[in-house]
Parts: structure tokens; C-alpha cells; sequence
């Protein structure tokens, strides 16, 4: 709940002056409240002491009262009388003047002469002490049952010849008598002979009620201030007479003692409050000028945090305004570093041109919304430069080369250094072919690298682009295809033409998938029967590669083996070819013990010199005999190495493997290497044969390479024989076996089974063959 | 309160020739249990040979405003004059139950004097000046004398024999038994000591003005 700085600050404060304020409460409180009752207890002692000046003044009157009436001379002429109805008169008449409720006459001796009221003897007997005195007292007594206020004044005539005795009662009149006076509530407490008190009081019933159960513990400690919790009065308690058998109680109501605690109570409460809500405010206020500063500094800092350009807080003079500052530079030094880093990451070092990393970054915008032209640029034969020249005045050749491109005018949209020599140029317009031109002219001049002219050659791939015409990729791809492109042609401009990329695509698609479709089954092995035109027998066939692609569908041999050479992965092909038909050549050693099946080499098989051993050991591992196997390879495969690749046909041979020259006559082969060759056939290219009975030509050719081959020694194959004319042509020729779609298209394992037990059978009339 | 007659050394003395007496002198002195001599006490004398009273006539004045004398003695059948002295008048009144009388405001001298002929004592007041008091003390005997200021009282030409003595003082703490006093010397004396009210003094006339009484 404390989690923030103003709430620490404001609970802080609060906390404090809640401390303060209750601490200084409390004592004020208890001071004043031990100071109210002491003045309470001293109000109350006061007004007992007032209470007795009231009584004593009443007595004083009294007493004039009663003096005057003793003096009177017809008041004592009537008790001279000593006539008892005549003393009966006048001390009724004489008490009812000064409305004594109770009237007496002594003679000297202290005894009973008249009384208003029946007294006992007890009465008369508290009276007799007085007599033996001289003067008038007053004393407080219990007469017949009740409280009187006694006056007995002696009657002199001149000397004492009586005491007349007026009694007033105390009663609840003379209580609020008083009580007029002090302000208190008066209670007269009256024990009997049995101690039963009886009480007369000013105070309401229910006090009344509630008071006399606590009389006795009252009475026990008299004059002393008592509180009593469930009476909303403090007491003081006085005994009027001698034996304490009347007693006077003043009582101050609490909520007048208490008064002025309260209202000081109350004020206390409010100067808290107030005190209060002035703390929370000041500490509001206060926290908020810290705090505020402070989110204000804590947004600036998560924006610079961000990399968002924030506007920072005013500068205050205080500890913030430095942090502020501090902030502030900050922000500059990592905005600072930020650019640096940038640059960094977005620049080559060498040229300091843009880096591939941001091009990626730039032109997917750039080919979103604009059309131009991507130019990738590449030097030829850049590593034999950087082999004569060494690394070091490479680089500097590159820098030239860079700085040409940059100060190229028309300005490209930007330059960028893909890779090693690889340059990329970006126009955000479509450039003229003499504009392209001039780029490529303004390259050509000499560079001049430690007073050596240096010339290079410059290959330009280019790619127009529309806006929103795919990916940054692509048209990196495509500008990289239409450089290769000029690359190969050895230098020069090189437009991206369309559909160069999805060839591309393709070609990728079968280099990815070949190595999985071996193993998975899609590669099959087809086989084209050889007939022998002497015999009209089948002992050969040659063995042909087929791909069926889940998604691209049926793939050509020539495409998928020419992308599997030029990818390096022809070997694996091989390979499998010979280990399935080599499999298929031991399952088929019972029924046709003199099948003799071809498998086409490609060039790299034919530099492996692994691949004699490779072949022995297929061929053992399936007890296969190497009669039975028979490789074919063309032209131009032989002329790639040749020593090499006749090492390696010689030790095939040795074998006992049957070698032949497949589509003889179409590469560059030369004559004098064919004398060389240790192969047991040629096979005539279909190129010759398929028009063989139309053009005479391609018969002479026929004929003279049979003869050629003969001579030499070699048998002849004629390929692509497609109908019976050219059958004649070929067997008057002398081929000595021909293959085609005349005899049999190329036909699967079971097929190609059936084929040869089928047309072993029908040897003898070759043209009921049926396609 | 205790009242004590104290007659310690009432010293009664009997002279070997007394029958041959025909009058003697007596003096008495009265003093107070202190040993001050006692003023204004009255001494009266009686014996069982009851000679004839000669009643008397005597003054109480009142003058600057109280009774003079303070305590008068005199045998039953006195008459007492009044005479007012003082520019104001007086109401003298008594209801003592030896005399009860009232002479209502007067000036000089009042009509008639007052007989008083019963044995006791008479209080006089003055309705008008409550302070002022005097005493009227009414024998039985002829023999009755107020002492003076010594404390002594004095009869000349007493006859010789036995009298029984009252004592009265108006400050006395109690009432005295009377005793017995026999005269056979030519000069007689005997002392008194009466026990009284020590704080007791003479009615004066008050300052001028009120509220001092």
C-alpha cells in the first residue's frame, strides 16, 4: 500500500502528527481533566463552605429574629405571666411571626415550660446544656423526627427568666434555598435511631433513586469530594450536628465539572482534524512536488528507454533539476551511440557503403512503393585479382570500385556492399538503356592501385521493379540471377529475364527433395530392351531413371540428372542405380542368365576412382556377374579428364564390365581419343536414327560410323529406331543391335519380364510387335 | 455548673463576757474566689428574736443611663423611689415574683414610689435601654447591708447574739445556704468568700450610637 513516494510521504506525515497530536491530546486531556476535578473538589469545597455560611447566616438571622422576639417586652411580660395558656398564645403567635415551625419555652433550669410540638424526654434533655449558657446559640438538631435549625435565645427580664426555642425546619425549601445560592443540588440526609437514613433532596427522582445506594459509602468519608460512576453527580458530604445523624449532601452535576474538559475535549478533536486534513493536505502538496517531478522524470526515462525523442521536464533548481540533467545528457549520449551503432550495424566497414543487413531492411519499403531498378554489380574474377594483388590492395580496389558507384550520377537511392565483390545499386526510377551504358562505361576505366593500372571486368545483373511485385528476397534473387547470368558471359549487362527465377525454384525443389526421394521410393528404374537385328533377340536392355514428385508431378531425367550434376549430387544417383539394378540383375540371374542390363555414368562418376572398386563390390555383395552389367557414358564425359576417365574404363573393362559411348556423334569428341577408349560399343545418337529412312544424310552418317565402329572394333547400337523402315536402313547399315519404341518403350520390372518372355516367343516376326 | 459556697475562716468568735454586752460593732468582708473584695454583695442577718422592721425609703436613680445603685438592700415593706435623672425617660419594670411592677415612660420622678413588701429579689430593667439592670434585694430582717467597694460591710450597734447569714451577690454561681453567725464580741468581724461569675461586670450605658450592645 506504501508503494509509492507520495503515499510514504503522506502516511509518514499523518502518522506523526497523529502521534504528536494524540500524545499532546492525551495529556492535555488528562491534565485538564485531573485539573477540572480538581476544581470540581474545589468548587465543591467552596461551595460547602458557602453552604455553611448559608446555613450560618440563616442561623445568624435566625437568631436576630428570635433575639428581637425574646426581647420583646410584651413576649416576656406574657411569660412573667407564668400563665400556661398565656405562654401557649405567645409563643405560637410570636413563633408564627417569624414562621418558626417549631416553638419552646425553657425557664432557666432547662426545663419544659410549652412547646409547639410533643418533645420526649431525650428532646428536652439536648436541649438543657444550652440553658446553662448566657447567650443565644444555634444548633442543628433532631426534634420529634426531624431536622430543625434551633434557636434558643435567653429571655431576660432583665435577667433570664426563660429560653424561648424556635425551631426551622431543613428541609427541601431551605435545600433550594441554598442551591440558589451555590448553584448545587442539596440532598439532607437524616438517620433514625436505627441508622435507617432518610433523604430529602433537590436532585430529580431518579437521582434520588440512584444516590441513596450510595449513601452509606457517602456518609463513611465525609467531607470528601466522591465519584460515583453510575451517578452523574459528584458529592460532597457533611455532617450538620454532633452525633452525625443529619447530614448535607451538595451535589455538582458532572456536566458542569466536566464542561470545559469537554469543550476542550471537543475543540481538541477539531484542532485535530483540522490539524489533520491541513497535514494531509501539506503532505499531499508537498509529496506531489516531489512525486510529480519524479513520474514526470521516470516517463522521460521509459522514453528514452524506449528510443522515443521526448521533450524533457523543466529543469528545476533542486537534486531533481541534476538528475533531470543527468537524464538529459544521457539521452543525448545514447542517442549518439545509438547512431553509431546504427551506422555500424548498417555499414561496411571497408567501403562504407550501406551492408546486406540493411538492405534487408530498406527495400522491402522501397519495393512496396516505388518502381526502380536493383543493380547488383560483381567483379570477375575477383579472387585471382586478390591473389596477384594480395588482400590488402584488394580491399583498396574495392574501396575504389565503391567510391565510383557512390559518386555515380545519376545518384542510385543507395549503394550497398552485399558481400566480398558483390555491389548493389538501387535507382528509385526506371534507368534508360544508355544510362545503363554509361554506369557500365564509367566502371571500365583503369584503377590506379600503387601506381599500377588496374582494369577489371564488371558483370551487371538488372531488375526493374514494380511497385508491390514481391519480396525483398525475390528481387535479391533475381538481381543475383540476371549478375550470375552476365558472370557467365564473362562480364557486361545482364537483364533479369522472367521465369529465370521459378527454374531456379524448381531446380532448388529437386536438390532439395532428391536426396529423401531416393530413399522413399518416388526414383524408379525403367528398362529399354536391345534387340540384336541378326538374331531378332532381346539379351540387353539399358536402364533408365524415372521421378514421380508428389508435387512437381513427373520430372525428366534430363532435368532432375542435369540440376543433380550441376549440384554435385549425380553420385548419389549413380549410386542408387546401380545398387537397385544390380538387385534386379540377381533376382533376374535364374530366368535370363544372359540379360545383360546398362547403367548411364556421368561424367564425375567417372573421375570417382573409387567407383570400379564400388562396382566390384555391388556386384560380389549380389553375386552378380560382371558380364551381366554394362555402363554406358557420353562423349563429353570422357573428354573432361580424359586420362583419367580411361584409367578408370580400363580397370571396368578389366572387370570384364561391358563399356559403350552413349549418344555418340553429338558431343565434341574427337576421333583420336575414340581409338583410345577401351569400350565394346558406340550407341548412335536417336538424332541419326529417328528420320534415319527420310534423310539420306543421316544414313550416310549411319553408315560410315558403323563402318567406323566396326572397324574399330566396337559393336553398334542404334537408339531411337521408331518404325520399320528404319529397321531396314539400320540392318542394311549393319547396326548390330537397336533399341526404340519400335521394339519397346522403356518399361517397368514386372512389364519388362513379361516383354521378354512374350516377344522370346514371337522372336521370329518382329513386326507383330505392337507399341 | 458547680456552685460552691466557700466560708473557709468564717471565724465565729465568742467572748467569755458576752452577756454582759449591750451592742457590739460587726464587720463583714466579702471576697471573691480570687481574694478580690466583692462589691455589691448583700449580707442580711437574722436572728430568732425577731425584732420589728423598720421599713425604708431609698432611691434608685437612673442616671447616664443606668440604675444607681447597682444592688440596693432593703427590709420588707421599703418603699423605693425612681427619680430619673437622665434627659431621656425610662420604662422600669420588674417581673420578678417578689415584685412586679411597671412604671411606663417618665421623666423625674414618677408618680409614686414602688413598695415593695415581699421578702426576695427584685430585677429591675428598663424597657427602653435593655442593658440597664439593677437589683432590689427585700429582706426579711432589718439586718441587710450591700457591701462597698472594699468588699466590707459595717453595722455600728448590733445586738449581740446568733444570726443566721444570707449571702446574695446577683454574679453568684449558686445560691448560698445561710449560716450561722453568733456576735459576742464588742467588735465583731467575719469574711465571706463568694464564688461568682468572674466575668461579669456592671451595666454600663453604652456608647453613643447603636448596634453595640
Amino acid at each position: 500500500m506504501f508503494k509509492s513516494l507520495r503515499s510514504k510521504w503522506i502516511s509518514l506525515l499523518v502518522i506523526l502528527l497523529s502521534v504528536l497530536m494524540l500524545v499532546t491530546g492525551y495529556a492535555t486531556l488528562k491534565s485538564m481533566r485531573a485539573s477540572s476535578i480538581q476544581q470540581a473538589e474545589l468548587s465543591l469545597e467552596v461551595a460547602s463552605k458557602v453552604f455553611q455560611q448559608a446555613l450560618d447566616n440563616r442561623a445568624a438571622q435566625l437568631s436576630n429574629s428570635v433575639s428581637l422576639l425574646a426581647a420583646d417586652f410584651g413576649f416576656r411580660q406574657a411569660i412573667a405571666t407564668a400563665e400556661q395558656a398565656t405562654i401557649d398564645s405567645v409563643l405560637q403567635n410570636h413563633g408564627s411571626r417569624i414562621n418558626a415551625q417549631l416553638a419552646l419555652l425553657l425557664n432557666p433550669r432547662g426545663e419544659l415550660l410549652a412547646s409547639s410540638a410533643s418533645l420526649d424526654a431525650i428532646d428536652i434533655a439536648q436541649l438543657r446544656p444550652v440553658t446553662l449558657g448566657s447567650s443565644a446559640v444555634t444548633e442543628i438538631l433532631l426534634i420529634d423526627g426531624q431536622a430543625f435549625q434551633m434557636v434558643l435565645v435567653p429571655v431576660r427580664a432583665p435577667v433570664v427568666i426563660a429560653w424561648v426555642g424556635m425551631g426551622f425546619l431543613i428541609d427541601v425549601p431551605l435545600a433550594e434555598q441554598i442551591k440558589g445560592i451555590t448553584g448545587l443540588e442539596i440532598s439532607f440526609i437524616q438517620l433514625d435511631d436505627n441508622a435507617n437514613p432518610t433523604l430529602t433532596s433537590t436532585l430529580s427522582a431518579p437521582s434520588q433513586q440512584q444516590l441513596s445506594g450510595k449513601l452509606t459509602e457517602i456518609m463513611q468519608a465525609a467531607d470528601a469530594t466522591q465519584f460515583a460512576a453510575d451517578f452523574s453527580f459528584i458529592t460532597r458530604g457533611k455532617a450538620l450536628d454532633d452525633e452525625q445523624r443529619l447530614w448535607a449532601l451538595l451535589h455538582m452535576a458532572d456536566d458542569r465539572w466536566l464542561a470545559s474538559y469537554q469543550q476542550l475535549r471537543q475543540q481538541l478533536v477539531e484542532i485535530f482534524a483540522f490539524g489533520l486534513l491541513l497535514g494531509l493536505i501539506a503532505a499531499f502538496l508537498f509529496a506531489r512536488s516531489i512525486s510529480k517531478p519524479l513520474s514526470q522524470l521516470s516517463a522521460f526515462a521509459k522514453a528514452i528507454g524506449q528510443g522515443k525523442t521526448t521533450v524533457a521536464p523543466a529543469i528545476s533548481q533542486d537534486e531533481i533539476g541534476v538528475l533531470t540533467s543527468t537524464l538529459v545528457s544521457m539521452q543525448h549520449s545514447i542517442a549518439a551511440r545509438e547512431l553509431q551503432l546504427r551506422q555500424q550495424a548498417e555499414h561496411d566497414a571497408l567501403t562504407g557503403l550501406l551492408n546486406r543487413h540493411a538492405v534487408e531492411q530498406r527495400l522491402p519499403d522501397i519495393l512496396q512503393s516505388r518502381q526502380g531498378t536493383l543493380l547488383q554489380l560483381n567483379i570477375i574474377q575477383f579472387k585471382h585479382i586478390n591473389d596477384t594483388l594480395g588482400l590488402a590492395n584488394g580491399d583498396i580496389l574495392l574501396q575504389l570500385l565503391a567510391q565510383r558507384l557512390g559518386h555515380h550520377q545519376p545518384a542510385p537511392a543507395f549503394c550497398a556492399r552485399l558481400n566480398g565483390d558483390e555491389f548493389l545499386m538501387l535507382f528509385e526510377k526506371s534507368l534508360t538503356e544508355q544510362q545503363l551504358v554509361d554506369l557500365y562505361n564509367s566502371l571500365q576505366p583503369a584503377y590506379n592501385i600503387q601506381d599500377s593500372l588496374i582494369n577489371l571486368k564488371i558483370a551487371i545483373g538488372i531488375y526493374p521493379f514494380q511497385p508491390g511485385q514481391g519480396s525483398a528476397s525475390e528481387a535479391l534473387r533475381r538481381v543475383d540471377l540476371a549478375q550470375e547470368n552476365a558472370s557467365q558471359a564473362g562480364g557486361g549487362i545482364a537483364f533479369y529475364q522472367s521465369g529465370q527465377d521459378e527454374t531456379h525454384q524448381r531446380e532448388l525443389t529437386i536438390i532439395r527433395d532428391l536426396p529423401s526421394a531416393l530413399s522413399s521410393g518416388q526414383l524408379y528404374v525403367v528398362y529399354q530392351p536391345k534387340v540384336e537385328l541378326a538374331s531378332r533377340q532381346c539379351h540387353s536392355a539399358e536402364a533408365l531413371i524415372r521421378w514421380q514428385h508428389p508435387q512437381l508431378g513427373f520430372i525428366s531425367p534430363v532435368e532432375f540428372i542435369a540440376t543433380a550434376e550441376h549440384s554435385g549430387n549425380i553420385s548419389l544417383i549413380t549410386q542408387w542405380m546401380l545398387q537397385t539394378v544390380v538387385k534386379q540383375l540377381a533376382s533376374w540371374q535364374q530366368d535370363y542368365p544372359t540379360l545383360r542390363v546398362a547403367v548411364n555414368l556421368s561424367a564425375a562418376d567417372l573421375l570417382d576412382q573409387n567407383l570400379p572398386e564400388q562396382i566390384r563390390g555391388l556386384l560380389e555383395q549380389y553375386h552378380v556377374p560382371a558380364s551381366a552389367l554394362a555402363l554406358e557414358v557420353t562423349e563429353s564425359a570422357v573428354m573432361q579428364d580424359t586420362s583419367k576417365v580411361i584409367a578408370n574404363l580400363n580397370k571396368l573393362k578389366e572387370m570384364a564390365i561391358n563399356l559403350a559411348i552413349d549418344d555418340f556423334g553429338t558431343g565434341q569428341s574427337s576421333l583420336a581419343y575414340l581409338k583410345q577408349l577401351p569400350v565394346n560399343e558406340i550407341k548412335i545418337d536417336r538424332a541419326f536414327v529417328k528420320d534415319i529412312e527420310t534423310n539420306t544424310n543421316d544414313a550416310l552418317i549411319v553408315n560410315a560410323t558403323v563402318k567406323l565402329a566396326h572397324g574399330l572394333g566396337f559393336k553398334v547400337t542404334a537408339e531411337g529406331l521408331e518404325n520399320q523402315a528404319g529397321l531396314s536402313f539400320l540392318h542394311d547399315a549393319g547396326c548390330d543391335t537397336v533399341q526404340g519404341y519400335f521394339f519397346s518403350k522403356p518399361l517397368a520390372t514386372a512389364d519388362f519380364s513379361q516383354w521378354l518372355t512374350h516377344f522370346a516367343a514371337t522372336t521370329t516376326s518382329p513386326t507383330e510387335v505392337t507399341e | 455548673m458547680k456552685l460552691a459556697l466557700i466560708a473557709s475562716g468564717l471565724i465565729v468568735a465568742l467572748s467569755l463576757f458576752s452577756s454582759q454586752l449591750s451592742a457590739a460593732s460587726l464587720t463583714i468582708s466579702i471576697s471573691n474566689q480570687q481574694q478580690q473584695p466583692l462589691a455589691d454583695a448583700v449580707v442580711e442577718l437574722r436572728s430568732q428574736s425577731s425584732a420589728q422592721i423598720a421599713p425604708q425609703r431609698i432611691q434608685v436613680a437612673q442616671q447616664q443611663l443606668t440604675f444607681v445603685p447597682f444592688v440596693s438592700a432593703v427590709p420588707a415593706g421599703s418603699i423605693v423611689e425612681f427619680p430619673n435623672l437622665d434627659k431621656t425617660r425610662h420604662h422600669v419594670y420588674s417581673f420578678s415574683p417578689a415584685k412586679q411592677f411597671e412604671i411606663k415612660l417618665y421623666a423625674d420622678k414618677p408618680e409614686k414610689p414602688i413598695t415593695f413588701d415581699t421578702p426576695g429579689i427584685v430585677a429591675l430593667g428598663c424597657n427602653i435601654h435593655d442593658y440597664m439592670q439593677a437589683y432590689i434585694y427585700i429582706s426579711e430582717s432589718d439586718l441587710v447591708a450591700v457591701s462597698n467597694e472594699a468588699g466590707q460591710l459595717h453595722w455600728p450597734d448590733i445586738a449581740p447574739g446568733e444570726y443566721q447569714l444570707y449571702v446574695w451577690h446577683p454574679w453568684q454561681l449558686a445560691e448560698q445556704q445561710p449560716s450561722t453567725l453568733k456576735v459576742l464580741m464588742p467588735e465583731q468581724a467575719a469574711s465571706v468568700v463568694l464564688a461568682i461569675d468572674l466575668t461579669q461586670q456592671k451595666p454600663q450605658a453604652p456608647q453613643r450610637g447603636f448596634g453595640t450592645r
